[in-house]
């Protein structure tokens, strides 16, 4: 439990620091639903108050195990 | 002060403790200690028995092999000394820097690699070399791009030593390893990091991604903007040195890490870990606006997935000691963890002994009542 709840937190920390130079605004942990699948990808639905995700053409992210004991998350944002 | 990260047991099977401690600064040996331990129904008790001093030297003028060879100790994971370093009083106030000269010249082991810098690189440019002061945790090819991880190799050592990480050691060593790697921008923006977390953290995370950067540098860049390299994975390669024409990798207006154009860039810290990440600006977008208006957007973190046991271990047990958890007969690597912090709890124990008065005599039922209210 305590191992998915840190996979999910880092992953939206990766895709905050992905989305952030690009909206330049705050996003909360809310605004944002990451569901990891077991083939190291994962699945974003983004809810930003403001609205600015729409301007985003694609968003991935994905995640693997590293020396058994740690996440390594990683994201990316396009914008149209 | 001597914190619990300063105790350091090796615990072997024969159920007999061969301890040691140290600080932070070092300390020479003071007492010879054993501890033994035993399985009481479900209950773990720790017993020591001490032996007369072998030194009895006032603070400040141990001599200063004693420290040398406490770190050489230190960082041999595999030497079981019987003698135990006591840790009991606080050095570093009267220990200052400027008395710990001896100690750097007795390391020449560690310095000598750093007497020539510009030698050093004609001599090792050809052929990637592993850095002794840090090592690859890993270099991976992600969807997003290149991501390299780097740890400290010895975040524990003494502070005096010349190849540390402390301001003071960084700043008055122009041969420092480090000032061989990062931008001078990037050693003053580390220095002025008040903890040192934060400094190893960003020296770290800055040396991952220089590497990354030279690995990218080394690859070759295909048209369908996936990444080829010439390194496998755990492979080192050669570090440019760098002077200050170069560009430092700072933060930018938005909080990014200015890596050279062309390329986008994320960076994580973990402890002593750090991580980057590097791409490319794919051909189909101009670089030079992306640098200004940015269009596309990495991340990275790195997330310790432990669980709260074993959160504890790490809190409270050394590198070298959860490398050893799990060797006990009949004892599971959870019940290790908590017999190993008996022993950490009567390190305390010796500890406020010596500190309230070494002539009264506390027993260790004293203790337990004490702790316990």
């Amino acid at each position: 439990m305590d191992g998915f709840l840190t996979l999910d937190n880092s992953l939206k920390e990766s895709l905050y620091k992905a989305m952030h130079p690009l909206i330049c605004q705050f996003v909360g942990f809310q605004e944002a639903e990451i569901k990891p699948h077991s083939d190291g990808t994962a699945k974003i639905n983004l809810f930003l108050k403001s609205g600015a995700h729409e301007m985003f053409k694609e968003t991935k992210a994905h995640w693997r195990r590293i020396e058994g004991d740690m996440f390594l998350t990683s994201a990316s944002v396009v914008l149209h | 002060m001597v914190s619990l990260r300063d105790v350091h047991a090796m615990i072997i099977s024969s159920r007999t403790c061969k301890s040691r401690t140290r600080s932070a600064f070092g300390v020479g040996p003071l007492r010879r200690t054993t501890l033994h331990w035993r399985r009481s129904s479900s209950l773990y008790t720790t017993s020591r028995s001490t032996s007369n001093r072998t030194y009895n030297g006032l603070p400040g003028t141990y001599p200063s092999h004693l420290f040398y060879n406490t770190e050489q100790h230190t960082n041999n994971a595999s030497c079981h000394t019987t003698t135990t370093t006591a840790a009991f009083q606080s050095i570093s106030n009267v220990m200052p820097y400027t008395t710990s000269c001896d100690i750097s010249t007795e390391s020449k082991s560690t310095n000598t690699s750093y007497a020539d810098p510009l030698q050093q690189h004609a001599t090792t440019k050809e052929v990637p070399t592993k850095h002794k002061e840090y090592e690859t945790v890993f270099s991976l090819d992600v969807p997003e791009g290149k991501c390299v991880a780097l740890r400290l190799s010895n975040p524990y050592q003494a502070k005096c030593l010349p190849t540390s990480l402390d301001p003071f050691q960084i700043q008055s060593n122009p041969n420092h390893w480090l000032r061989q790697i990062l931008h001078p921008e990037e050693i003053e923006y580390g220095c002025q990091l008040s903890s040192e977390p934060a400094r190893i953290s960003f020296f770290m995370g800055r040396l991952a991604m220089r590497t990354a950067l030279a690995q990218a540098h080394h690859g070759n860049y295909k048209t369908n903007d996936s990444w080829e390299y010439e390194d496998g994975i755990g492979g080192f390669t050669q570090l440019p040195i760098v002077t200050s024409l170069d560009q430092s990798i700072l933060k930018d207006e938005h909080g990014r890490p200015q890596v050279p154009q062309g390329f986008i860039g994320s960076i994580s810290h973990k402890a002593t870990t750090g991580v980057a990440l590097i791409a490319p600006i794919p051909a189909s977008y101009d670089s030079r606006e992306c640098q200004v208006t940015p269009k596309i957007g990495i991340g990275v973190d790195i997330e310790q997935a432990f669980s709260r046991r074993r959160n504890i271990a790490k809190k409270i047990l050394t590198p070298n000691e959860l490398n050893d958890l799990g060797n006990l007969k009949g004892v599971t690597r959870d019940e290790e963890v908590l017999l190993r912090f008996r022993y950490v709890v009567l390190c305390i124990y010796i500890f406020i002994y010596r500190i309230c008065d070494p002539c009264q005599d506390i027993s260790w039922m004293d203790f337990l009542l004490w702790t316990t209210v």
